[in-house]
């Protein structure tokens, strides 16, 4: 019975094979089970290890295609914590109501601090380092690749850091794993990422500045950090529609210059 | 024009991108100023391709993923704005670097808006499958996810293949309508690009700056500090 119990324990190809799958939590987004497909793909391979199924049974498939929906990213926290549970539920027979309250009670908090931290401060932050080192390399004329693999590097420094983190920490810390969260400091790193964006930003407006002051006409002087800023300060009514805005500010000025009113 | 070979090249990265997008990995692979980057590679002129996923990558910063927002298709977007940029640049013996950026920005920010469309329907697909998934397991039928999570891939490629394809068709007759007026190559368009790109700025200094005023005087005072810097260096 012991030594059955140490099968069951994940190895370390488990986890590696958890962590690859969780790369596809969002195929098969869709707006009825939202992330479900994809977390019960990731979990499946493991539920099928513990029971030696070839397909799920409808009790598996209950608790994992619900509604599930969080970041991403540290879905993989709560994907090694239910693969721990699933672990036990297989030894002790019981447990599947802990799973389905443990994914639904730990998808909000999850989804609220990866939200903020990946998609609204590091990536437009891997995006600005990105660009200013992409307009560098076009001033220069060489490493035209240097902006994109900047942006790369450090999103995805980061990225693979916790899918990985994720998995591992889940699974050891299993049904506590709701203790873990006040230490994963997201909202830190959130505030710090924010205000080296703020920096950085300030740089990228100034080095524009300069650049089409240069190049152009001394107009732009004013004219540049006046738009940027202006539209920054209007966030509300710009950004929500920025591609509309964009292309009409494209398009008449593409037509006001071709008949002679700019340029 | 691009032969037949480079647009279907070009549509096959924009398919296997687009995966990037939703369906797989989320790497970044699908982020303007990357995909611009490959496209430009690929075309041979990665300056084109640079710039505008640079600026389109500026104006998405603001675009975030959260619950189920469909975002402008970056891929399409940035793919289609460089084709079209390089080869009116091509066609015009390399006379109006300025209009061929504007109008490859014109045309990937209104394939990026359509592309959302398809990125809805995306999604209305695999509402179908999951109801399969539901449907027989509910007839305790036996269910294999691997399948299922393959056909939901296959078509994140199909959509970003036939969407960069289409896009590229369209802009093809604009190609050759915008050739019959020599006059537009002959101006400035660059305080247009520049009203852009201050604009993308700008949806930096709302992701970042916000409301908070702390930020703000931060952000002006580095600016200013930066300005003397480059300034002092010019001189």
């Amino acid at each position: 019975m012991k030594e059955e119990a140490t099968q069951k324990k994940a190895s370390d190809l488990d986890l590696i094979g958890l962590i690859s799958r969780s790369f596809y939590l969002q195929a098969g987004w869709n707006y009825e089970g939202l992330q479900t497909l994809g977390f019960a793909f990731v979990i499946f391979p493991f539920l099928r290890k513990l029971g030696s199924r070839r397909t799920l049974d409808t009790e598996s498939a209950a608790r994992h295609l619900s509604l599930f929906n969080s970041n991403p990213v540290l879905t993989s926290y709560i994907i090694g914590a239910t693969a721990k549970l699933e672990e036990e539920r297989a030894e002790t027979g019981a447990g599947g109501t802990t799973i389905e309250t443990l994914k639904s009670s730990l998808s909000v908090p999850l989804a609220a601090m990866g939200d903020r931290f990946f998609w609204a401060n590091l990536r437009p932050f891997s995006g600005l380092l990105g660009s200013l080192a992409a307009l560098l390399s076009l001033a220069a004329n060489r490493f035209e690749y240097a902006g994109a693999l900047l942006f790369l590097a450090l999103y995805n420094s980061f990225h693979l850091y916790y899918r990985a983190k994720g998995v591992v920490d889940g699974y050891k810390a299993g049904g506590e794993i709701a203790a873990l969260i006040p230490g994963l400091r997201f909202m830190r790193l959130s505030w710090m990422v924010g205000w080296l964006g703020a920096i950085s930003t300030a740089t990228l407006l100034a080095g524009l500045t300069y650049g089409w002051t240069n190049t152009w006409r001394k107009e732009a002087l004013l004219l540049f950090p006046l738009i940027a800023l202006g539209s920054g300060l209007l966030r509300e009514r710009f950004h929500k529609r920025i591609t509309e805005v964009a292309i009409g500010v494209g398009f008449l000025g593409l037509v006001l210059t071709a008949s002679g009113v700019f340029g | 024009m691009g032969t037949s070979t480079e647009i279907l090249l070009l549509c096959v990265v924009g398919g296997f991108l687009a995966l990037d997008t939703t369906a797989a990995w989320q790497v970044m692979l699908s982020q303007p100023l990357v995909s611009g980057t490959i496209a430009g590679f690929m075309i041979g002129l990665p300056q084109i391709g640079v710039f505008i996923g640079l600026v389109l990558q500026l104006l998405w910063s603001g675009a975030i993923p959260v619950g189920a927002r469909p975002m402008p298709d970056a891929v399409a977007g940035s793919i289609s704005g460089v084709w079209f940029a390089s080869t009116l640049l091509k066609s015009s013996g390399h006379s109006s670097l300025s209009f061929c950026c504007l109008l490859g920005l014109i045309a990937g920010m209104s394939i990026g808006l359509l592309g959302t469309q398809t990125i809805i329907l995306e999604r209305s697909v695999c509402r179908r499958l999951f109801r399969d998934v539901m449907r027989r397991i509910s007839l305790g039928e036996a269910v294999r996810l691997e399948k299922t999570i393959l056909v939901a891939i296959a078509i994140g490629f199909a959509r970003g293949f036939f969407l960069c394809l289409a896009a590229i068709g369209i802009l093809r007759v604009f190609v050759s309508l915008v050739q019959g007026h020599e006059s537009l190559f002959n101006r400035d368009y660059s305080i247009v690009i520049l009203a852009l790109e201050a604009l993308g700025v700008g949806v930096l200094i709302s992701v970042f700056v916000g409301r908070s005023r702390g930020r703000l005087l931060g952000l002006v005072g580095c600016m200013l500090w930066a300005l003397v810097l480059t300034n002092l260096f010019r001189r």
